[in-house]
């Protein structure tokens, strides 16, 4: 088994050399994107959370995407591919698994203090980056896809396509990332960091609008700059002295979802009271996120609506636990919110007792890049089984974003996104402390 | 001489105590070679070990050695095996654009955000580092976007956060109004874009270079005549005053100016001019007269060829021109490069006058990573080989008063390279860099 293990690292090392002999060529045409075959030996193949484990398979990729799941481990010969020799990625005493998807980073973001000092010094090529060594630790972690839900800041929406846009040309490593470019909120409600007059005047958070027309403009805005996905902000924020509870109106709402839907995005809502998390179900929002405290009729609406339910596990203990001394003792309101969000029940555990459909989004901004994978644990903890804690950063992940026919499984046909482990993680989900190996789209990632 | 050798030994001293003092952290490398050109211009020696300490080389010792050699506490944290292998200090290139790559398309000017150059620029550099440049100039290009991402790029390879050469950064070019040899787009876009660095008499022109220095310039690099692609020849840009003012401002902020004279014909009066006013280098100084040749040797500044960059650009037959790295180029263009390209150059004059040399590759021009052609462009027109790795090595470390790299003297940065078989009886070797290590950090290994 050892052997075998070293014998994949070695081959993902030759690939790792064979990209970069491929960049000093011609960076402008760089990736390892086989136009021949690759062959994956799976020693144990979990196609999808919740599923068996198929002993030795053979996944035949091609541009990418799995075109063949045969049983057994067979050559290139036996499978009548004959030509050029295909990459063999030998993973024969690990268990395959989808990648993970998290619904919820912030790549552009480093967690150390001084983030509002950086606001105002780091421009678009220094968060780029940043955001791409975030985006090594996130994939290295096991995480093949991530909605980034932006800043509200222009250099960071900037920076954010801008990797995007160069993974997706294989020019660049890391996760396939779904950007919403900026939060769309209202006047004051943006969550970013107040500066003097002058220089908000220049920064001026992005997505900013007020009224229903204007939140359509804003919507679509947003898209032109290259938004896949659109977030938006429908109370204050739990870091709030005062948490408004509902900072857009319903009619701002419904224009921004139904914007968004007919320009086929799916709509994140980012809320921290019930009262605006419900009105955003009403609304048609797709996903809710956070969700500190919930009501019955939270539920309720999660229930009719079939919206996917993204609850924040470590990030509440990391802002609690990393809260500074003087806001402690100055902000008592903030200070009580988060301690009272470190007693159980959370609202995770009461989601899955009501059965909604939960999905990771572990925010890392906030807690570190390449953890996310840690709230799978959290879920594991509060009764949840490892496959259903798998499920909910992979076919939930993927249904939410209406890309289950390509991503979250292990299928013919769909995206070669999968994560290698040495030990069962639907028997014991600490296994995916320790990644063997990650492929996005067929690249092999370093 | 006694002030560098001073330095070296403190260096020496510190890197010695910091490994002895028990210090648990303090990387240590054996490197053995067996061969080495410590010091480009001196024989190389047969086999020879070199104990690396952090960045540093520590010390140098005969034969194959070991640890105990050293009289070291501990085992080194890695014995590097070139004993089949010729080392040599890491190579420099003083002309690179680290945020152009030669593509039709190439107008990043006008799509690309700062944040997509930053990207695009990791991965030139990278392809750079891993073809053995160690150090490289980044000339800049006169826009901002690219001079954003070239400071963000060589502060994250400062800080470690990013593989890559160390850059020394220009920011933009300075030059006078209508000289900047950018691409003109139509007035719009223009005043939106504006070319940086651009400054009309001498008060003016301090106040471009304190500015370029203000935003991060490592050294300044100033036109002074009209462009290669010029469609008349332009002998001078800049008066002589402002020149002045360019080199003495430059100068007391501990600013080497690099005077890039393009390949006008009649450019010879831009060049001498520069000379005459204090400048370091003479850069893409194809058409000097016999006043060139007097003032270099008065003056003691360096004269920098450019050659590979023609050779690569257009094809070697009036049929094949387009079949060059710039054959998008409009016919009559490719026409007059290929005359330029078959004059004999002036660095042939350059070489039997002995005028020392820099090596200055180009790459934006050609693919990145292509750098260590020049030097075979150099042994061509008739320099030793020897002659050509001092032009890449000591010379730029010279020019650049950079007194810690160059030679692998202990002391130095711990900038070096590997190739199988003889540079010095075959220059071309040098085009399939085997080892390389930067800052004492290993970053191809093959």
């Amino acid at each position: 088994m050892a052997s075998n293990s070293n014998g994949f690292r070695t081959i993902g090392r030759c690939a790792l050399i064979a990209v970069l002999t491929v960049l000093g060529q011609s960076p402008a045409n760089a990736d390892d994107w086989p136009d021949k075959p690759s062959l994956v030996y799976a020693g144990h193949l979990i196609r999808a959370a919740g599923r068996p484990a198929e002993k030795d398979r053979t996944l035949v990729l091609s541009k990418g995407r799995i075109s063949a799941i045969h049983e057994g481990l067979l050559t290139p010969a036996e499978l009548g591919l004959t030509g050029a020799k295909p990459r063999i990625v030998d993973l024969r005493s690990a268990y395959v698994l989808p990648g993970l998807i998290d619904l919820h980073v912030h790549l552009t973001t480093i967690v150390e203090p001084g983030e509002a000092l950086r606001t105002v010094t780091l421009n678009s090529a220094d968060l780029a980056l940043i955001a791409r060594n975030n985006a090594l630790k996130t994939v290295r972690a096991g995480v093949t896809t991530v909605v980034d839900l932006g800043t509200g800041r222009k250099a960071h929406e900037a920076a954010i396509f801008a990797l995007r846009d160069a993974i997706s040309a294989g020019r660049v490593s890391g996760p396939r990332i779904l950007a919403a470019g900026s939060p769309i909120s209202p006047t004051g409600a943006s969550r970013t960091a107040r500066f003097a007059p002058a220089v908000n005047g220049a920064l001026e958070p992005q997505g900013v609008c007020n009224g229903a027309d204007d939140c359509r403009r804003a919507v679509r805005e947003q898209v032109k700059r290259g938004a896949d996905v659109i977030n938006f902000y429908n109370s204050g924020s739990l870091n709030d002295a005062f948490l408004a509870p509902q900072t857009l109106t319903a009619e701002e709402m419904s224009a921004i979802v139904e914007t968004a839907h007919s320009l086929g995005r799916k709509v994140v809502a980012d809320g921290h009271t019930a009262k605006g998390v419900n009105m955003a179900l009403r609304a048609g929002a797709d996903i809710v996120d956070t969700v500190p405290w919930p009501d019955d009729e939270t539920w309720r609406l999660l229930h009719s609506t079939g919206a996917v339910f993204v609850p924040h596990l470590q990030a509440f203990r990391v802002s609690f636990a990393q809260l500074p001394p003087v806001r402690r003792k100055n902000e008592p309101p903030v200070f009580e919110r988060l301690r009272e969000l470190q007693k159980r029940p959370l609202s995770a555990e009461r989601a899955r007792e009501e059965g909604v459909p939960m999905a990771l989004g572990s925010d890392p901004g906030i807690i570190r890049h390449g953890d996310n994978a840690r709230d799978l644990e959290d879920m594991v903890a509060m009764g949840m089984s490892p496959a259903e804690a798998l499920a909910a950063a992979t076919t939930t992940g993927a249904r939410a974003l209406g890309l289950e026919r390509h991503i979250g499984a292990l299928e013919v046909g769909m995206s070669a996104d999968m994560i290698a482990v040495d030990t069962d993680p639907q028997q014991d989900i600490t296994a995916i402390r320790n990644i063997r190996a990650v492929m996005v789209r067929g690249r092999l990632q370093p | 001489m006694k002030v560098k050798q001073a330095m070296v030994w403190l260096a020496v001293a510190a890197a010695l105590c910091s490994a002895g003092a028990g210090r648990v952290a303090a990387d240590t490398v054996l490197v053995q070679a067996g061969s080495i050109l410590t010091v480009p211009g001196q024989p190389p020696r047969g086999p020879t070990t070199l104990l690396i300490i952090d960045d540093r080389v520590a010390a140098s010792q005969e034969g194959f050695a070991d640890a105990k050699a050293f009289a070291l506490d501990s085992p080194p944290a890695r014995v590097v095996d070139l004993r089949d292998a010729f080392v040599l200090p890491g190579l420099m290139d003083t002309h690179v654009h680290l945020t152009t790559q030669a593509e039709p398309d190439a107008n990043g000017e006008v799509t690309l955000t700062a944040a997509d150059l930053a990207l695009r620029a990791m991965l030139n550099a990278r392809a750079e580092l891993t073809a053995g440049f160690t150090t490289v100039m980044d000339m800049g290009t006169g826009r901002r976007a690219h001079e954003l991402a070239v400071y963000a790029l060589r502060d994250a390879i400062n800080e470690g956060r990013i593989e890559g050469p160390t850059i020394l950064a220009a920011g933009s070019p300075i030059s006078a109004t209508g000289s900047s040899r950018t691409t003109r787009y139509r007035d719009e876009v223009e005043a939106v874009l504006g070319p940086e660095g651009v400054c009309n008499g001498a008060d003016d022109c301090r106040r471009a270079v304190r500015d370029q220095i203000k935003r991060g310039a490592d050294f300044i690099n100033v036109y002074n005549t009209g462009s290669l692609l010029s469609a008349r020849p332009v002998p001078q840009t800049l008066t002589d005053e402002e020149l002045a003012a360019i080199v003495e401002t430059a100068h007391a902020l501990g600013r080497k100016v690099i005077a890039d004279g393009a390949g006008t014909k009649a450019s010879a009066a831009g060049l001498n001019a520069a000379l005459r006013a204090g400048a370091d280098a003479i850069d893409t100084a194809m058409f000097p007269d016999a006043e060139t040749w007097r003032l270099l040797k008065q003056t003691r500044a360096y004269y920098i060829p450019h050659l590979y960059a023609l050779e690569a650009a257009v094809g070697d037959t009036p049929a094949t021109l387009e079949e060059g790295t710039m054959g998008w180029l409009p016919r009559p263009l490719l026409e007059k490069l290929f005359e330029l390209k078959s004059e004999r150059p002036a660095a042939v004059t350059a070489i039997r006058e002995d005028v020392p040399l820099v090596v200055a590759s180009d790459p934006g021009v050609f693919p990145h990573g292509r750098n260590a052609h020049e030097l075979l462009e150099y042994v061509k027109i008739g320099s030793t080989p020897m002659a050509a790795i001092v032009a890449a090595t000591r010379h730029p470390a010279s020019l650049f008063g950079l007194a810690d790299r160059g030679t692998l003297e202990p002391g130095m940065a711990a900038d070096l390279i590997a190739v199988r078989g003889n540079p010095l009886q075959d220059i071309s070797v040098l085009t399939h860099v085997i080892f390389v290590m930067h800052r004492g950090r290993i970053v191809l290994d093959r």
